[in-house]
C-alpha cells in the first residue's frame, strides 16, 4: 500500500499532492476577497504564479483532479460549471442548484439583478431574493444599493472577466 | 499448473534470462507434483523450470499469466515459498504436463533458498512488463531486412520519401504506445474485476478467512485504489502503513497543535506535512484514513468531524466544549461578535472559529442574528434571564 499501485506506476502523485497544497494556500490568500469562490482561470494564474518561472506548467484539467482529490479533507472543495468553464469552491457554504443557477446567470457581466433573475428563470421575487440574500452573507456576493435602475449583486469570483466600461462597486 | 507448456528452455530472440535458482519444487495450489527438484529461470517473457537430473524435462509458464505473486515464510521443516496466482489457460496453449487443474496458482518451494531475490527480481519483472514492449520470435528480423530496402531512393524525391517514411514510422509508435496504454487498461479492468469478486466471497465467508489474510488482502486492493469493502471496527479502513503513518503524524503534529490553541483543520494539516516532507507527499485519502485510526491507537491526537461536515485534528487533552465557555465569556464582553471578528479577537482561523461559535449555539450558549450583513452571535439570554 502506501503511495498506491497506480500512483507508482504512473509516478503523477507528488504533482497532484503538491499542487493540492499550492490549490490551498492561494484559496486560503484570496478569501477574504471572494468569499471562498474562484474562477478555474484566475486559480490557474495565480498557482502558476506562484510556482515560480521555472515550473513545470498545470493546466486545468490538473487543476480539477487535484480539487477533486482534496473534496475527502471535508473542507468543502467544491467545483461548480458555469458558463463554459468552472468555479472552484473553497469553504464549506451550502450551494443549493438555485445557488449555482443564479452564478452561472451572473457569469457574464459580473454582477445580476432580482429583475434579471425574474426575466431569464422566471422566478418569483421571494425565490430570487433568498438566494441572493445566502450569496451575501457567505460572503460570495456584494451589495451595490446605489446602482441606477435596481440594486445589483456583484460577484468577486468573477471580476477577472469583466469587460472595461463595467466596474465593480467601490466598497463591498 | 496446467497453464505451463512444454518448452526446450533456450531464450527467444529478445528474451533476456534476468535470474535463475537451483532447488526450486513445484507445488499444484497446495498438492505436490513430480517437479520437485529443477533449476528456476527468470526470463523476461516467462517463469521457465528445467528438472536438475532430466535436463530434456522442460516446462514454462508465460508471465502474462500471472495475476499477483506472495511470499510465504520458512517455517520449521518448510522452506520459504512464493505463491504465483495465475490467469485461467488460455486455449491457444501449447501442450503441458498437465490438462487441467483445480487449483488457480502454484507454489514454489526454495529448498536452496534464494527466495527473497528472486521474489524481488519476479515483481520488478510483472510489474515492468517488459515482454510487451519486447516482441519474441523470427518475425522482427524479417521487417528489419524489408524495411531497410525500401528506403533507397537518391535526390529530392529521395529525400521526401524518406521523410514520409519517418512520419509513417512516428505515427505507428504513436499508435503502438496507445495500444500499450489501452492493454494496460484492459489488464486494469481484469484485476478490478479479479479484485471485487475475492473481496465478494471475502464477504460471505467471512468466518474461514483470518485476520491475517484480510488484512493483507485489504492492503492489496487499497494499493489498487479500490475502496475498502471489509470493514472492522479495530482497523477501520486502515492497514499496515496507515497505522505507521498515524503513529508518524502524532509525533510531527504534537508542537504545531499547541502553537495553535489545541486544534488545526484537515487541511491545515496537508498542507504542514506535506510542505514538510517535500517529496514523498501523501495523498489526501492516505491522511484521512491514518487521521481516522488516531483514536483507536490510542495517540495523543484525534480526528474530529462537525456537523458541517469539516474535518479537524485535536489533542486528546484539548477540550472543545470547555472551549466554548471560554467562547462565550468573549462574546458576551464585546456583546456580539461575527466569526470574523472573533477569529482575530482570539487568533484563530475563520473556519475554526465558526465551527466553536456553532458549536456553542448547538450547546445553546449563544443565539444567532442571519442577516445580509453576516452571521452574528449574542449570547442566549433566553437561557440566562428566564
Amino acid at each position: 500500500a502506501g503511495k498506491g499501485f497506480w500512483a507508482e506506476l504512473l509516478g503523477v502523485g507528488d504533482f497532484y499532492y503538491e499542487l493540492g497544497v499550492q490549490i490551498i494556500e492561494v484559496c486560503l490568500a484570496l478569501r477574504h476577497r471572494n468569499g471562498g469562490l474562484i474562477r478555474l482561470q484566475e486559480l490557474q494564474l495565480q498557482v502558476q504564479k506562484g510556482r515560480g518561472k521555472f515550473a513545470q506548467d498545470v493546466s486545468q484539467d490538473d487543476l480539477l483532479r487535484a480539487i477533486k482529490k482534496l473534496k475527502v479533507l471535508g473542507n468543502g472543495f467544491g467545483i461548480i460549471p458555469v458558463g463554459g468553464t468552472f468555479l472552484v469552491q473553497s469553504v464549506p457554504a451550502e450551494l443549493s442548484m438555485d445557488h449555482t443557477v443564479v452564478l452561472q446567470l451572473a457569469e457574464k457581466k459580473g454582477f445580476v439583478t432580482v429583475s434579471e433573475i425574474q426575466a431569464s428563470l422566471k422566478w418569483e421575487t421571494e425565490r430570487a431574493k433568498q438566494v441572493l440574500d445566502h450569496l451575501l452573507r457567505e460572503g460570495l456576493a456584494w451589495l451595490d444599493a446605489q446602482a441606477p435602475a435596481e440594486p445589483q449583486f456583484w460577484l468577486p469570483a468573477l471580476f477577472s472577466e469583466l469587460r472595461p466600461h463595467e466596474e465593480p462597486p467601490a466598497t463591498p | 499448473m496446467d497453464r505451463f507448456s512444454w518448452t526446450t528452455g533456450l531464450l527467444e530472440l529478445g528474451e533476456t534470462l534476468v535470474v535463475q535458482q537451483r532447488g526450486v519444487r513445484l507445488g499444484d495450489g497446495e498438492e505436490k507434483v513430480k517437479f520437485g527438484s529443477g533449476v528456476l529461470l527468470l526470463s523476461t517473457h516467462r517463469l521457465i523450470w528445467r528438472d536438475q537430473k532430466n535436463h530434456e524435462c522442460c516446462i514454462a509458464v508465460p508471465l502474462s499469466q500471472i495475476v499477483f505473486i506472495e511470499e510465504q515464510a520458512a517455517g520449521i521443516g518448510k522452506s520459504a515459498k512464493i505463491v504465483v496466482h495465475l490467469h485461467p489457460a488460455s486455449s491457444k496453449k501449447e501442450p503441458g504436463p498437465f490438462q487441467s487443474s483445480k487449483y488457480s496458482y502454484i507454489k514454489l518451494s526454495f529448498k536452496e533458498h534464494g527466495q527473497i531475490e528472486f521474489y524481488r527480481r519476479l515483481s520488478e519483472e510483472i510489474t515492468q512488463r517488459r515482454w510487451e514492449s519486447m516482441p519474441t520470435g523470427q518475425a522482427m528480423q524479417v521487417n528489419k531486412d524489408s524495411q531497410a530496402g525500401r528506403i533507397r531512393a537518391v535526390g529530392i524525391v529521395g529525400i521526401e520519401r524518406k521523410l514520409e517514411e519517418k512520419r509513417k514510422e512516428t505515427d505507428k509508435n504513436i499508435s503502438e504506445a496507445f495500444e500499450d496504454l489501452s492493454k494496460l487498461m484492459e489488464k486494469a479492468k481484469e484485476m478490478v474485476e479479479l479484485s471485487k469478486s475475492i473481496a465478494s466471497k471475502i464477504k460471505e465467508k467471512q468466518g474461514d478467512i483470518t485476520e491475517d489474510e484480510t488484512i493483507r488482502f485489504k492492503s492489496y486492493l487499497l494499493s489498487m485504489g479500490i475502496a475498502n469493502p471489509v470493514t472492522r471496527e479495530t482497523y477501520g479502513s486502515g492497514t499496515e502503513y496507515h497505522m505507521q503513518l498515524a503513529k508518524q503524524l502524532a509525533g510531527i503534529l504534537q508542537a504545531p497543535l499547541e502553537e495553535r490553541g489545541g486544534i488545526m483543520s484537515l487541511t491545515e494539516v496537508y498542507c504542514l506535512v506535506n510542505r514538510a516532507r517535500g517529496l514523498e507527499l501523501l495523498s489526501p485519502e492516505d491522511l484521512v484514513n491514518a487521521c481516522k485510526m488516531l483514536e483507536s491507537l490510542k495517540l495523543p491526537l484525534r480526528l474530529r468531524i462537525f456537523d458541517s461536515g469539516v474535518m479537524v485534528i485535536e489533542l486528546q487533552s484539548h477540550n472543545e466544549e470547555e472551549m466554548v465557555a471560554a467562547a462565550l465569556e468573549t462574546v458576551s464582553e464585546k456583546g456580539s461578535l461575527t466569526a470574523d471578528e472573533f477569529a482575530k479577537l482570539v487568533g484563530m482561523s475563520v473556519l475554526l472559529a465558526k465551527e466553536r461559535l456553532l458549536l456553542a449555539e448547538k450547546m445553546g450558549h449563544l443565539c444567532r442574528d442571519d442577516s445580509v450583513e453576516g452571521l452574528r452571535f449574542y449570547p442566549n439570554l433566553f437561557l440566562t434571564q428566564s
